[in-house]
This record gives structure tokens, C-alpha cells and sequence, in this order.
């Protein structure tokens, strides 16, 4: 009986050793942290490896997309006006940022609508393949 | 007494690997950073002050805020991100922020972390809950091959964002962005850097 009582004051004790020390992991640096990713889910990881043999067409694919997707804001009047992408000559001045922010996920933003597949896969190959005025 | 003991074994792991997924573990230096000359994008300009409060700026319908990468040529794309900055610290390019980075050990295929501390340098006081997010790339067609980075605030002022991983030899950019969520105009709390780090 002694025995048994002396285990059930050890399973006790023992417990909230490892309460303390999950609570002590938690809150051991009072730090926060975030994603990256504007979307709030997973970002894939669909870089292309290279550009396509046929790239997407800045004329029929590509100007539609942004149309669609970014110029709400990268418009005159909008709230990304310094960096527009309503013609090709400023997509093509963009074209770094546009892939990065694109492949990463921050661009459209968490208060957008969110690029379609097909969309996002047009973009970042003819962005891949260096944004040709095609 | 041996089951606490058990208990304690147990629990130290879960400490441990914990730390091991957060960025902020590894030995971070400024070994990476790319010698050159210092900036003087900032010399002799007025200290900007935001106001943390303003993230949007209002347009003139039809008339796009300034830029604030300098002006552009008449008629031309405005687009260009300031120069990179060698070396391991510099001010932002509307010179609103003092930003310092290092980074843990950086090679192709490996998991890295930068650490930065970023203030404000109108009074020197930590840049607190900028969230700020690394833009990585090694040219206009070849950005970091992983998605997003993590961005944990360990203090204020003080982040580590990774990990980040680089496939190539060379001089990438890294371009740390602040309040990105603000409209991108001197006014605005919204500021970016952009550093190169030498990947062997």
C-alpha cells in the first residue's frame, strides 16, 4: 500500500515536471511569429525549373491575368499606383518583384482575390522565361 | 524520484526540438555579407518619421503617388527598387529605418536564417511589429526555389526570417521588406532594404 501510494506521488510529481517544462517551452521567449505567405495557406513550391518551350503570351494569357488579378491596385488611383502594371512595358519593369511576390505568395494580397491556378501558373512561366512581349 | 527523472528526460527533448524548428537557433555572423562600398543613399537627407498609424495612402484619382525609389524618367516605367547595399547594415531607401542583418552559415542547399534588427532612425528605438518578409532572388527570372520564410519577432526590433534556401553559386539579393502591408510611398510605415549575400 505504502508502495503504491509512494508511485501515485511519483506519477504526480513527475507530471507536473513536464507541465512546467511545456510551459516554460511556450512562453520561454514571449516571441511572434508569422507567414510569410500573404494568403494565410501553404504556398506551393511550383518554381518552374526553366522557362517553357513555349512561353504563355504576354498579348492573350498574360495581360487578361493581370488585368484581372492586379490592376485593381497597380492602376492610377490605386493603392500600388508607383508600381503599375497596366501595359507591358511597366509588367516588363516589374517582372522581378511581380515573380518573387507571385512565387511567394504575397502578391495578390491576403485581401484580394487569390490568383487561380491556371493564373498563377501562366504568370510565373512567362515571368520564368524573363516576361517576353510575346 | 525515477519517474521525474523519466519525466525530465521527456520533456527536454520536446524543449529542444522545439528550439531546433525555430529560426532563431544557429550561430548567425555577417560572413555572408558582400564587401563594397558603404551607402550614401541617405547622407545628408532629412530623417523621415511615419506614422505607424497611416498604412494607406489616399490617391488623386488618376494620379499615382510618387514613387519611392527616386523619379523616374518622364515616361518611363516606374519601377526600380533602389541599389543593394554591400556590407551588413544600411537605411532603407526613403531612409526611414537602420536595418542590420546576419545570417546562419549560407551555402547551396542549406537551411538558412537571417537575424535582423531593424530601428527607426529618427530616434533610434526598435522597429516593433514591422512583419517583415525577405524577398530572395539571384536575378529577374530566378528567385529562392523554397516558399515563404517564417518571420518571428524575438524581441522588439529584432527578427529572424527562414529558412531560406539557396540552389546557386553567386551574389543574391535579399531584400527585407517592412509593413509591407502599407501602401509602398515615403509617407507610408511600408520601407524595404535590399542587401546582397554572397552564396559559395
Amino acid at each position: 500500500m505504502r508502495r503504491a501510494t509512494a508511485f501515485a506521488r511519483a506519477v504526480a510529481v513527475a507530471a507536473g515536471v513536464v507541465f512546467a517544462a511545456l510551459a516554460a517551452c511556450t512562453s520561454s521567449d514571449g516571441s511572434s511569429s508569422s507567414s510569410s505567405s500573404s494568403s494565410g495557406s501553404l504556398c506551393p513550391e511550383d518554381l518552374p525549373a526553366a522557362c517553357p518551350a513555349t512561353p504563355p503570351s504576354y498579348a492573350k494569357d498574360i495581360a487578361p491575368a493581370i488585368q484581372q488579378a492586379c490592376t485593381p491596385c497597380h492602376a492610377p488611383g490605386g493603392q500600388e499606383s508607383s508600381r503599375l502594371l497596366t501595359d507591358y512595358a511597366n509588367a516588363f519593369a516589374n517582372r522581378g518583384p511581380a515573380l518573387n511576390q507571385i512565387h511567394a505568395c504575397r502578391m495578390p494580397p491576403r485581401d484580394a482575390p487569390p490568383l487561380s491556378a491556371e493564373h498563377r501558373k501562366l504568370l510565373l512561366d512567362w515571368l520564368v522565361c524573363g516576361a517576353p512581349n510575346n | 524520484m525515477g519517474l521525474s527523472t523519466c519525466a525530465l528526460v521527456l520533456a527536454a527533448p520536446a524543449c529542444s526540438s522545439s528550439k531546433t524548428d525555430s529560426p532563431s537557433s544557429g550561430t548567425t555572423s555577417t560572413a555572408a555579407a558582400v564587401a563594397g562600398p558603404a551607402s550614401t543613399l541617405c547622407s545628408g537627407k532629412p530623417v523621415v518619421v511615419v506614422n505607424p498609424a497611416v498604412c494607406h495612402v489616399e490617391e488623386d484619382a488618376g494620379h499615382g503617388h510618387e514613387p519611392d525609389a527616386g523619379e523616374p524618367d518622364a515616361g518611363a516605367p516606374a519601377s526600380e527598387y533602389p541599389d543593394t547595399l554591400y556590407g551588413s547594415e544600411g537605411d532603407d531607401d526613403d531612409c526611414k529605418y537602420h536595418v542590420k542583418w546576419q545570417s546562419t552559415a549560407v551555402a547551396i542547399g542549406s537551411d538558412v536564417t537571417f537575424a535582423i534588427v531593424a530601428t527607426t532612425r529618427s530616434d533610434n528605438a526598435p522597429l516593433a511589429g514591422a512583419t517583415p518578409y525577405a524577398e530572395i532572388f539571384l536575378d529577374e527570372t530566378h528567385p529562392a526555389p523554397n516558399t515563404p520564410a517564417k518571420t518571428v519577432e524575438t524581441s522588439p526590433g529584432n527578427y529572424t526570417i527562414g529558412p531560406v534556401r539557396f540552389d546557386k553559386a553567386g551574389n543574391w539579393t535579399v531584400r527585407f521588406h517592412f509593413h509591407d502591408e502599407c501602401t509602398d510611398s515615403e509617407e507610408s510605415p511600408h520601407g524595404h532594404v535590399a542587401f546582397f549575400v554572397k552564396v559559395p
